[in-house]
Order: C-alpha cells, then sequence, then structure tokens
C-alpha cells in the first residue's frame, strides 16, 4: 500500500498541530500485515506528549511489578506462557485508543490507567503468593475465587487479599496477543475437550491441562458461570484450582432465571452459604462493615456511571469510545469498587460533566449511533473503534456495560442481601443472554433509550444459546427495520483462527457497501491484513 | 550551577530518548521481533504432561 503524502495527511499547519487530519490514514501506520504501529499515531502536539506521558507511565507500573518481586517475577515470566501477554500492554492501550483526539484520549487514559493499575496490583499478589514460584505464608492470606463471580463478598475480608485468578490468567490473554487464545484452545482440544464450545472455557481449560494456574490461597470459590458451556470446563478447573480436591472448593451459585422471584431467596442463601465457607476456611468473622462500605463506594460508582449513560443518551459527548467504555465498565463490575475505580469514576465526572457542559462534540465523524450487542470478541475488542475510525458508527454502549448497575439500599441487612443477589445475578454476558428471551430484546428498547439509529449484533458463533436465538432475533429484527439498521458481525470470541478481525471487518464492508450505500470515513481502514499482529 | 545544568542536560537527553522510542514504537517492536519469540521459543520447548 503506497503511503498517503504528508501534505495531503495535514494540509494546514492547524490541522498538524492539533492532530486533526482529513485524511488520517490509520491503517498505512502498521507494520505490514500486523496491527502494529510502524510509528506511533501523531495525535497533535497536546495529545502526543500526553501519549507519550502516559507510556512511561505504563511502562513504570510494569516495571514496579516486577520490582515487587523481581526474582518471582522472573521466574513467573519462565515459567508461565500467559504471563508474557502482559509485556504488550502499551500495544493494547494504542489499539483502544487508535483515532482519539482531546477530551476522549483524556478520559481514556483515565480508564485504561485504572484497568492497568487494578491489573499489577492483582498481578503483584499472584506472583507474590504463588507457592509454585516458591513457598511463602502470604499465599494463605489470599482468597482465589472465579473471575465470573464479583468480588463483593471477598470486602468482608479485609485482612485477606482477593485474586479472580481465571481472569489474569485466561479472559485477558487474546486482548493482548490473539494467538495466546488459540494456544489454549489446542491445548484445552488436544485433550478431548470438544472444540465446538464457547472458546472462553476452552482458553481456561488450557491454562488448566498445561498446569499454568498459580497455586495460591487455601481454598477456592467457584461458580456456576453465566452459561452452560461452562459446564464442560467444571472439571478441569476443579481439579487445577483445588489441586485435584487437596484445597476446599465451595460453588457459589447464582441463579440464570434472575428475575423470577422465586430465585430471589436462594440466591440470597447461596450468598450466606458462601460467606460460611469462607469464615470456616479462613478462621475469621466475615467482617460486615467493611462489606457494606465496599457497597457504597459501589453505588456510588454505579450513581456516577448512570449519569455518565444520561449524558451519552442526550448528546453528542461520548467521553469514553467503545471499547474503554466497555472493558472499564465490565471490569469494574468484577472487581467491585476500590481505590482506583473510585478514584478513576470520580475524575471521569469531571471531565464528562465539563464536556457535556460546553457542548463538546466528541464524534464528529459519526454517521450512526449504535448499540453493540450479545457477546462481544476478546481478541477484536478494538473492533468497535474501527467501526468509528473506517465508518463513521459511533459504539454509544454495549450490550455488557449494562449489567448490575441498580443502587444497593444498605440501610438494612435484609434488604442489602436481596439486593446483593440480584447484583451478583446480573453479570457480563449473564444480563441478557440468559434468563429468557425477554432479556436479549431489550436491544430494541436500549438503542431507543441512548438514541441509537443502529445495531451492531455480535455473532459469537460459538455461543450455543445465541446460535438458538438467532430465527428468534433475525423475525424481530425484521418488525424493528424501519426504526434500526442491524448489522451482524461475527468473531469467535477467544480463537481469532475461527473468525479473524478481518473476516469480522468483511462482514460489516459488505453492510455498509452494500446496504446503507455509504463510503468509508477512512478508505485504509476497509481492508487490510493484519493476520501476523497482536 | 554546573551540576544542575548537566542534570537539566541529561534529563533532556533521557526525555529525547524515550520520545523517539515512543514514536518510532520500538519497545513493541523489541518485544514482536525479540522477546515474544523468544520466550515462545522457550515456552514451546518445554516437556508439558498436559493433565485434564
Amino acid at each position: 500500500m503506497g503511503k498517503t503524502p504528508f501534505k495531503e495527511r495535514y494540509p494546514t499547519l492547524k490541522s498538524f498541530i492539533t492532530g486533526v487530519s482529513p485524511n488520517p490514514c490509520l491503517a498505512e501506520r502498521y507494520i505490514p500485515k500486523t496491527n502494529i504501529y510502524d510509528r506511533r499515531e501523531w495525535r497533535g502536539v497536546v495529545g502526543t506528549t500526553r501519549s507519550f506521558f502516559f507510556w512511561l507511565n505504563t511502562w513504570r507500573q510494569m516495571a514496579s511489578m516486577a520490582m515487587a518481586s523481581p526474582i518471582r517475577t522472573l521466574k513467573g515470566f519462565w515459567k508461565y506462557r500467559w504471563l508474557s501477554a502482559y509485556l504488550c500492554t502499551p500495544h493494547m492501550v494504542d489499539k483502544w485508543t487508535a483515532g482519539d483526539r482531546g477530551i476522549v484520549l483524556k478520559c481514556d487514559y483515565v480508564a485504561i490507567n485504572c484497568m492497568i493499575a487494578d491489573t499489577v496490583d492483582i498481578l503483584k499478589k499472584m506472583i507474590k503468593a504463588d507457592r509454585k514460584l516458591g513457598e511463602n505464608k502470604y499465599s494463605d492470606k489470599v482468597i482465589p475465587f472465579d473471575y465470573t463471580l464479583a468480588r463483593h463478598i471477598m470486602h468482608g475480608f479485609p485482612d485477606y487479599d482477593s485474586v479472580n485468578i481465571n481472569q489474569q490468567c485466561a479472559f485477558m490473554l487474546p486482548i493482548f496477543r490473539m494467538e495466546l487464545g488459540a494456544y489454549y484452545v489446542d491445548a484445552a482440544v488436544s485433550m478431548g475437550i470438544p472444540q465446538d464450545m464457547c472458546t472462553l472455557p476452552l482458553v481456561e481449560v488450557g491454562v488448566a491441562v498445561d498446569g499454568e494456574y498459580p497455586d495460591l490461597g487455601c481454598c477456592w470459590l467457584s461458580t456456576n458461570n453465566p452459561c452452560d458451556a461452562n459446564m464442560m470446563d467444571n472439571a478441569a478447573m476443579y481439579r487445577a484450582l483445588s489441586n485435584n480436591g487437596a484445597k476446599p472448593n465451595h460453588a457459589f451459585t447464582s441463579p440464570l432465571m434472575y428475575d423470577d422471584p422465586t430465585t430471589q431467596e436462594l440466591a440470597v442463601y447461596e450468598i450466606y452459604s458462601a460467606i460460611n465457607f469462607l469464615e470456616e476456611q479462613l478462621g475469621v468473622p466475615f467482617n460486615w462493615d467493611s462489606f457494606t462500605k465496599s457497597l457504597e463506594l459501589t453505588n456510588r460508582f454505579n450513581e456516577q456511571e448512570v449519569e455518565r449513560w444520561d449524558i451519552y443518551a442526550s448528546s453528542n459527548f461520548i467521553g469514553l469510545n467503545g471499547v474503554c467504555q466497555g472493558l472499564f465498565r465490565i471490569y469494574f463490575y468484577q472487581q467491585g469498587a476500590n481505590k482506583y475505580f473510585t478514584k478513576a469514576s470520580d475524575r471521569l465526572q469531571e471531565l464528562f460533566i465539563e464536556g457535556y457542559k460546553k457542548k463538546i462534540n466528541t464524534i464528529p465523524n459519526a454517521r450512526h449511533r449504535a448499540v453493540a450487542w450479545s457477546c462481544g470478541s476478546t481478541y477484536f475488542s478494538h473492533g468497535v473503534i474501527w467501526l468509528y475510525n473506517c465508518w463513521g458508527i459511533s459504539c454509544v454502549i454495549n450490550m455488557d456495560s449494562l449489567t448490575g448497575h441498580h443502587i444497593i439500599d444498605t440501610s438494612n441487612r435484609e434488604c442489602m442481601m436481596e439486593d446483593v443477589a440480584d447484583l451478583y445475578a446480573r453479570t457480563p454476558m449473564r444480563t441478557h443472554t440468559v434468563g429468557g428471551n425477554r432479556h436479549i430484546l431489550q436491544v430494541f428498547e436500549t438503542a431507543r433509550k441512548f438514541n441509537c439509529d443502529m445495531i451492531i449484533m455480535y455473532d459469537d458463533i460459538g455461543c450455543k444459546g445465541m446460535a438458538g436465538c438467532q430465527g428468534l432475533l433475525e423475525e424481530e429484527f425484521r418488525k424493528h427495520s424501519d426504526e434500526f439498521h442491524i448489522c451482524w458481525m461475527p468473531h469467535a470470541l477467544m480463537d481469532h483462527r475461527t473468525v479473524s478481525p478481518r473476516d469480522a471487518r468483511a462482514a460489516v464492508n459488505e453492510y455498509m457497501y452494500t446496504v446503507m450505500k455509504e463510503e468509508p470515513v477512512d478508505p485504509t481502514l476497509v481492508d487490510f491484513d493484519d493476520s501476523e499482529g497482536w | 550551577m554546573k551540576i544542575l545544568g548537566k542534570i537539566a542536560v541529561g534529563l533532556f537527553g533521557l526525555l529525547t530518548a524515550l520520545a523517539l522510542i515512543f514514536y518510532y514504537n520500538l519497545d513493541m517492536k523489541l518485544m514482536y521481533y525479540v522477546i515474544v519469540p523468544f520466550l515462545t521459543k522457550h515456552y514451546d520447548s518445554r516437556k508439558i504432561i498436559r493433565k485434564l
């Protein structure tokens, strides 16, 4: 591909200084066949300087992780393939902020910095506690739990650290380097697990069969997970994370039919049951004050989040781009309120209010406002940014952002526990894709609320639940075709070989050319080869 | 004053070098062409007994 001359990219001095180009030609910045920049994006003087200092800070945080226990960290990198993914964090930041300018860049960096700081914190704890890297007493002070469980009840044991172990060791991997998802899928399949199930539990099992989960804590808190594909991985995960039954395990289950009132009592019982299990294993009583305080912080975050959604719905101030908005929200839901998220949310609130009052249009190239529905890809999580940069489709909100966000009544314990049970039930994926088709069909109501004219419907081809809904969805889409443009975007969640990012882009391109009869905002992004990228 | 001047020049030089590494994406190029292939070769060479 020939490079666009500098003068065409930046026809005026102002466009160079501000970094706002009429011909951004983003794909020309990549090393051929990859999505890795040959030269990082020029975002204008202020934006590039901001990016530079953010990059420095990212490396500082990564170095702090290594320096916390240098020998153990080195051993970890030598032992665990998954840990090498985190070396590519600056690349993830590049992917997640492609095309960002001005206040959006500022907001995105606040959200990403929070996630990086929180992840570094967890990785430090994992490395410090892992018995496979050397025996130590700290390990008993750590509670390992399944990452599809939110952290809330762990806050009731303030003297203990908790680690959602498979989030760092499995879920995050293709976000950094897509080939890592494929490697662990193959590892699981080589042991006889069917290849055609959801690739998320396949990756989790792959890490388990390779013996790469750290050994930490004195017990293992598992869950029934949001979908039935995970049934396949339960035994492998149990064996790996309980050391073949040597560590006590408790399944903290949550109802799938969560809005059926008859499940409420059971859901509350399950929380008490999990708390009792942890009290027995740790030998300390549950600290209700600490638990309640963490829930109040969660309430505060959720109140601010809903206010931000109001701004999205009523203006063109889309402060966080699609990928940062979605992952920041999901990450918060899983981690629960802590110092990083509280601080980041406060700062975001200031920036959002400032941007809203100044009536800043953060999506000047937008032709469509979209809601992205169903489960999104991990290896192509930045696909929502591509949608905007290439076709001017601004993904205002996505399905998994709308996980549990109701306010918990902390005034009395009975109400509080009922609300917490509901919060646990409304996890990412589970909220809309299980418990009755009325949940998945909330897409239309959501699109209306957020003032969208388009629906990007993710088609995770390995998801049996959603495949079962395909006919129903098509029927409903036809009923709403005068109200919304609806475009399927295929992916295979964790395995880029089945549906590559290029294939996903091709499906959208075809829709935009043939159905919408539109031309791309940035033609270089329409079709490019990134098959050897991360 | 001389020491302060030297520190300022040193800092400026360091920042310039870092800015070049940043803009030319040398950190991720190092990862892509050297570190990740090296680590992957190491991981692939290990004998792993897979257990379900």
